[in-house]
This record gives structure tokens, sequence and C-alpha cells, in this order.
């Protein structure tokens, strides 16, 4: 019970945040000089062509007002128009976000199940030839940039070898599989299409290998430090004296107890993929927000920035809340 | 424990494998062409992007289409959805027979109520393309088949732009999905409805267009059966892509790539002359540039040769006057600036600045060429004493200062939206289009104000040019800009592509509808 008082209680803190958050933002991106009606109306378009499109968008009020009609509009649940697909921002992340959704959540699934066993083998084997192998594996996933590990997998894969697609989420000749969660993945198998889903699959491989990769790094190193923390502990010896299985000993008692850094850097890990994914959805021309972003930057579209801005800090705000709450189940002595 | 691990590593290496293998390819009936940039939205009346007017204009007829001469794009019309044309002495009003028997979707017939319905609906809503209909007073149905376009004044490119994309002619329909009076554009933003040879079935956001071929088209059937149009941002994704066939035609690759993608036999890299120019706006308004023999000076200091040579690697020409070659009113004898650094010191040590001066050149990334030619000049001016501090900002911010007048030299970049030289002479130096719209180097000079006037009011070809070129003596000699070069467009595409027109009225813009693959 006090576990959803407790929730209840963080989840009345997401107003302020979400408020602070959209007051820094509308102001910092109005803070830049340019127009977006001029945008819009093209470069050549007369001073009356542009005048009509700010009145129609409303971008000839005061600021503060502007911001009253944002905010009030956002409690009706409406996040305005897109000044530059004139369609309204909802729709619009509504349509790119399940692609970013998709490569995220892949993206975690491959830290996870590599991240972990990789970190578990390095600790048990301590020092051995394996160990080794994985602490270079994740010294180059920290140290390399993900443009140039994206332009290597696509030279690789897809240019030198012609295993693997190299951009977008289907081929070509190849139409989507009926909406339903808008991800490819799971829609494929729900229409029971398997070609569809091979094809998702394997174009979807890369960019989420590339976007996961620094955080599968991360991931691999504190587990196998927190895991050769915990064996060294007294209580892995008794285990261990009590004749338990070495698999035991290692998944039950050492495992568990070294998982909480790991789960505080998944979830950290979670939002900065989903801000990361910008560069890996650009490299692998994958359909998301990051590319919606950047255009929206580049074309001074109030609206869909705001958009943007709010559905990543409440998925920032939503796994931390998550992550508070696993340390619970992970360690009883945690208390709320 | 091993064991395990070592037939985990195994399973997850045969799947990877087992899911590898070439992609699945178009057929000969679909064309895919990879573009840069998603579309933004697809209604006539509010799009100024030739981006969106690639997938538009094939949706729609208009009253007239640029002819093809040997297969070559021009920039003469001829009949469309108009079957001939005539225009009254005064030129004030021009009327038009309308073909029988065009359809929309729906079965509405594409009439003289449609046209009036599609000019109105873009007057009205009065954004960008707007301006391209600027001179239509009113639109008269005469009959089913007969409309009577009155202009508030004579328009001697009129003709040329009925042929763009704010000319589509719209099904009258789509008033039904009208709400609280936006005459239908947020439908309009999403969706075409026109009796054009092709129509939008699919648009995934970010990811692709598709295009269908309409089996009654009423002109010509086109040979495709299906156009992809894919969104791939970067140039080395669309390279790959081409050269691995999954498109057939890449429309953004950098041009350092280009001697690459020559050596692949089964690509062809087409070159058109366009009449895309860049040049440098010198603000008139601006001290120090307000003096005549500065701008002068500035534009002896240029390396023309140097700039094309090796920021376009040669894929370009030194514009003569402004009006680019291919475009009729072009002048082969008016007067060119070459680099001539003992003239440009002279004129400087005229205009007082014999010891040099400073100024600031403002671009933005707009442009892959931008940064290049920036560099350039800020060394060619170097060597006339005059120290140029570059200054890279965002577009929008560029923009804006450009509009404001708030700059002293800036990069641009122009092309013309219908074929006639007044896109250039009375854009750029009529004073009433100072900023954006036009005259961004805040040119004034009354006498050339009177003529480009006047020829945009007259129909006569000839006599339109001698104005013309009056006003080009006077404009070379003031320098209100520096002339760099018109490019030329670069198109890739595999060899099978066979059909392919370009026209640089339609920049960015295909002939869908008779392009074929072998």
């Amino acid at each position: 019970m006090r576990i959803l008082a407790y929730i209840l209680k963080r989840l009345g803190y997401l107003v302020p945040v979400l408020i602070g958050v959209t007051l820094l933002v509308f102001f910092i991106s109005h803070a830049i000089p340019g127009d977006p009606a001029r945008m819009m109306a093209g470069q050549k378009a007369s001073r009356q062509a542009v005048e009509n499109l700010r009145r129609s968008m409303g971008l000839d009020r005061p600021l503060p007002e502007q911001y009253v009609r944002f905010l009030w509009g956002l409690f009706h649940g409406d996040l305005g128009t897109s000044i530059r697909n004139q369609r309204p921002v909802l729709d619009d992340l509504a349509d790119f976000f399940p692609a970013t959704l998709e490569l995220t959540l892949s993206s975690m699934i491959l830290c996870i199940a590599v991240g972990l066993p990789l970190g578990i083998i390095s600790a048990v084997r301590r020092n051995r030839p394996v160990d080794h192998i994985s602490r270079v594996f994740s010294v180059f996933g920290v140290s390399m940039p993900v443009f140039w590990l994206g332009l290597m997998l696509l030279l690789l894969f897809y240019r030198n070898l012609g295993w693997l697609p190299g951009s977008g989420r289907l081929d070509v000749a190849i139409n989507p599989p009926p909406h339903v969660t808008g991800l490819y993945l799971i829609d494929s198998l729900l229409e029971g299409n398997w070609s569809t889903f091979v094809n998702a699959l394997r174009h979807i491989l890369l960019p989420s290998f590339c976007l996961s990769y620094v955080y599968l790094a991360i991931i691999t190193r504190i587990v196998r430090s927190s895991m050769i923390s915990v064996m060294g502990q007294d209580y892995i010896t008794t285990a261990r004296a009590n004749g338990l299985s070495e698999s035991t000993v290692i998944l039950k008692h050492s495992l568990k107890n070294s998982l909480i850094p790991t789960v505080t850097i998944t979830g950290l890990s979670i939002g900065e993929l989903f801000g990361g994914a910008i560069l890996t959805e650009t490299i692998f021309n994958w359909p998301g927000m990051g590319k919606y972003v950047v255009d929206s930057v580049n074309f001074l579209d109030f609206p869909a920035i705001m958009g943007f801005t709010l559905v990543v800090s409440f998925a920032y705000v939503m796994i931390n809340l998550l992550v508070d709450v696993l340390y619970g189940f992970l360690d009883p002595q945690i208390q709320y | 424990m091993k064991k395990k691990v070592m037939c985990a590593l195994a399973i997850s290496l045969l799947i990877v494998v087992g899911i590898a293998g070439p992609s699945i390819s178009a057929d000969k009936d679909t064309l895919v062409v990879g573009v840069a940039s998603d579309i933004h939205l697809l209604d006539p009346a509010v799009s100024s992007d030739n981006l969106d007017w690639r997938q538009i204009y094939p949706s729609y007829d208009r009253l007239v289409k640029y002819k093809v001469v040997n297969g070559e794009g021009s920039t003469e019309v001829e009949p469309m959805a108009a079957e001939s044309w005539s225009v009254s002495p005064d030129g004030m009003m021009w009327t038009f027979k309308i073909r029988k028997g065009i359809k929309f979707d729906d079965g509405t017939p594409l009439d003289a109520k449609a046209v009036k319905f599609s000019f109105e609906r873009v007057l009205k809503i009065g954004k960008g393309p707007a301006d391209n209909l600027g001179s239509i007073k009113s639109v008269e149905v005469v009959d089913d088949h007969t409309a009577k376009i009155h202009l508030k004044n004579p328009f001697g490119p009129f003709l040329q732009t009925l042929a763009t994309d704010a000319s589509c002619i719209v099904n009258p329909n789509v008033m039904k999905h009208e709400k609280n009076g936006d005459l239908a554009q947020a439908w309009m933003a999403q969706h075409t409805d026109g009796s054009g040879p092709f129509k939008i079935t699919e648009w995934s956001r970010g990811e692709r267009c598709v295009l269908e071929a309409k089996p009654n088209y009423w002109g010509p059937k086109p040979k495709l059966k299906k156009v992809i149009i894919r969104f791939m941002r970067e140039s080395s994704d669309q390279r790959m892509a081409l050269e691995s066939g999954d498109i057939d035609i890449a429309e953004e690759i950098l041009i350092d790539q280009m001697p690459a993608l020559e050596k692949n036999p089964d690509i062809a890299v087409r070159r058109y002359p366009s009449q895309l120019v860049e040049y440098v706006y010198l603000n008139c308004q601006k001290p120090k540039v307000d003096n005549k023999l500065v701008r002068q000076a500035l534009n002896y200091a240029v390396d023309y040769k140097s700039i094309i040579d090796f920021v376009l690697k040669g894929n370009g020409v030194q514009m003569r006057g402004p009006i680019p070659k291919g475009m009729w009113g072009h002048n082969p004898s008016v007067f060119q600036y070459h680099r001539d650094v003992a003239k440009a010191k002279a004129l400087l040590k005229e205009a007082g600045y014999g010891k040099g001066l400073n100024l600031t050149l403002i671009y933005s990334e707009r442009r892959p060429t931008w940064e290049q030619i920036a560099t350039v000049l800020q060394s060619n001016f170097a060597d006339i004493g005059v120290n140029l501090k570059l200054e890279l900002m965002a577009n929008p911010t560029l923009r804006d200062k450009i509009d404001r007048g708030d700059f002293e030299l800036c990069l641009g970049a122009w092309s013309p939206d219908y074929a006639d030289p007044s896109m250039f002479m009375n854009f750029w130096f009529d004073s009433k289009n100072w900023g954006l719209p036009g005259n961004r180097s805040f040119y004034k000079n009354d006498q050339v104000d009177a003529l480009i006037r006047k020829s945009l009011v007259l129909s006569d070809q000839k006599e339109r040019t001698d104005l013309y070129n009056k006003a080009q003596d006077i404009i070379m000699a003031d320098a209100p800009y520096i002339f760099l070069y018109q490019t030329q467009t670069i198109v890739p595409m595999r060899k099978w592509v066979k059909g392919y027109v370009y026209n640089p009225m339609l920049e960015s813009m295909y002939n869908f509808e008779s392009i074929y693959k072998e």
C-alpha cells in the first residue's frame, strides 16, 4: 500500500516538472531569431502572404499569450498544429513515435540480453580470455562515436557483404503491415506475415545494434564490476561452503545483489536511448521522432519541438519512477 | 556454463546469417526515387516547396504544360487541360477553351467551374503560391468549357504562371472536407484530389510516399504502374542504395561523390544546365557597401573560375548578367566582371578605402556549397585589402536578417518559379521588393525601376528584352550583387531508367508520366 502512495506522490511531482519543461523550452526556442511564418511561406513570398500566415498561426500574438494558449491546449490534450506540416502535432508524434519506440525497445533488449550475460561471464571468468575479449569489446563500445560506427556497419554489412539492408524499416517492395501498435515487428506477427517480420527484423538489426552498443558496453562493465565486488563478500563464501551449486551462487546470490547499480544505469540508458536515437535514425534513415525533431528545429516549428520535448521528458520521468519502484523489489531493505 | 554460452552465441549467429541476404527490389513497373527529406504537405494553395511539388504536380492537371522538344524540357507552354486560348488586344482578358471529358476520381468533370474554384481558392488562402497568381482579378465561367480570366493589369508571363504548381486544378468537391472555414486546407495538407496521371495512395511519414498511375487517365497512359519516393537523408545512404539497385534515381548525392559513381557501369550521371544561381547580396543601404566603387571592387576581387572549379568541381558556369543562360532575355554580350586585383585595389583607393576595410559576410548551411564559397571569398578579398569576417548562422535567423536588411554581405541562391526573365529582373531589382521577396541587396535605382516595370506589363518578347537589356547595363555598373555562377543539376540514375526529361522550371519534379524502366 505504501508503494502505491509513493507512486501517486511521484506522479503528482510530474505536473510541475512538465510545466517547468514547457516553460523552459517554450521561451528558449522562441529566443532563436527567425520567423516560422517566413520559413513556411517560401523564400520569395510577399509581405502580405507572410502576414496572412503569421495571423492564421497565431504568431502575431504576444509571447505570454501564446504560452498560455499552448498550456490551455495541453490541458485539453491538444499539442497544437505543426507549422511545417499544418497538421496536429499529436498526429505527427503518433506517426513517428512507434518507429522510435521500436528502435529503443529493441536496443534495450539487446543491451540486456547481451550486456548482462557478458558482464556475468566476465566477472566469473575474471582475467581469462573470455573476460579480455569482452572488455575489449566494451571499451570499443564506449569509445566509438555513433555516427562512425553506423557508417562502418553500413559499409560492411550493407555495401560489402550485402547481408543486411541499409536503411528504412522495410524493403521498398514490401508494404507495411496493418497498423495495430505501429511496431512493425509486432504488427507483422499479429498479421501472421512471417516474411514481413523477417524483413523488419533484418532492417532493425544494424540500427539497434548501433544505438545500443554504447549502453551495452556500459552495462557489461557495470555488471562485471559490481558482480566482482559482490562475489568477494562473505555471504558468497558461506553459500559456497553450504554446498550450493555454482550456478545458484552466481545467478541467485551474487547477480540479484549486484543488480541495483545495473537497474539504475539501465533506466538512465532508456532515457538516453530515446534522445540518442536522433543520430542513429539519421544514419539509418529510420523514420522516427529523432528525424522529425531535427527537421522541426531547422524550421523553427515551435509546436513540434514542444511536443517532442514533452514526450521525451514524460518518458524519462516515468522510467525513473519505474526504476525507483524496482529497487524495492530487488532490495527489501529499501523503504518508501 | 561455458557450453550454454557457446550454444547461445551459435544460435544467435545462426539467426543473423539465416535472415541475411539481398533485399527485395522493386519490379520493372515501379520506379523508386531516393530523396533527402520528407514531404511537408500536399496543398497546392499552401506549399511553396519544390519537394512537395514533386508529389503534388503529377497528381493534378493544369491548363497548360511545358513542351518537350527533342527529349528536352523547354520553357514554352502547350495545351493541357485547356485545348486553346486567346488573349484580348489589351492583354487584360484571357479566354480558355477547356478540353471535354476530363474527370476527377469521383466522376466530377474538370470544367470552367473547377478552374474558377481552384484559382480563387489559392487567392483567398493568400499564402505563398498566391503570389504566382497575383495578377488575376477574377475568373468568369462563360459556359462549362469556357473560362475567362480577367487580369488586374497586363502581365507578360501570365501564361507561364499557369504551368506552375500553384495553378493545379482541384476538384471543387474538396470543400466537403472544409472545417471552420479553412477552405479544406487541413484535409488538402494530407490528400490530393486531382485529375492528373498519378494518385497518392500511401504516405508513411519519414519513410516513403507511393504514387499509383491511374489506368483511365485521359492523356497518354503512364508506362509506370507505381512510383515510390523514399526519404533517405544521408547522401552516402542514397549512394549505396543506388549502387545496389534499391533505388533507381538518387536526388541528393553530394558533388564530390560523383566521380566515383560515374565509374559504375550501371549508373548514368546525367547533367543538365539549371537555372539555379548562387550569388552574393551586397547591401546597398549599409555604410561602406553603399558606395558603388566598393561594390565594383568586390566584384573585381572574386576569382570566379576557382570557385567553380573548387566548389562545384567544374559543374557550373560564371553568370553573365542577372538572367541565366537558357532563359530568354539572357544577354550574351552584357558586361561581365573578372578577377582583376589591381583594378579592385584602385577602385577601393578611389572610394577612400586605400588602407583596406572590414566587412562581414553572413551565411547558413542551407546549401552545402556556402561554407566553401565563404572561405574562397575571404581569401579573395584579403588580396585587395578587405578583411572579411564570416558569420555562420541558422537558416531561419539568416532569413530574418536578410528580410530586415541587417547584414553587409550575404550568400544566396535563387531559382525561377516560372519561365520568365522577370523572375530575375523584377524580383531582384525592383525597389518594391526589398528584403526576402527578391531585392535582397536593398538596391534602388529609379531608372531601373521604370525600365523593368514597363517590361513586365508588355507582352512582346522583343520589346521586353530591349528594356531589360538597358536595365542590365545600369545594373552591372551599379553592382548590387556579385553574380557567381549558374549551376548544373546532376541527377544520377540507374541506366535502365529511360524517358527522363529535365526541365529547369521543374527542379526536383519528375515527368513520371513518361519515364519507364528497361
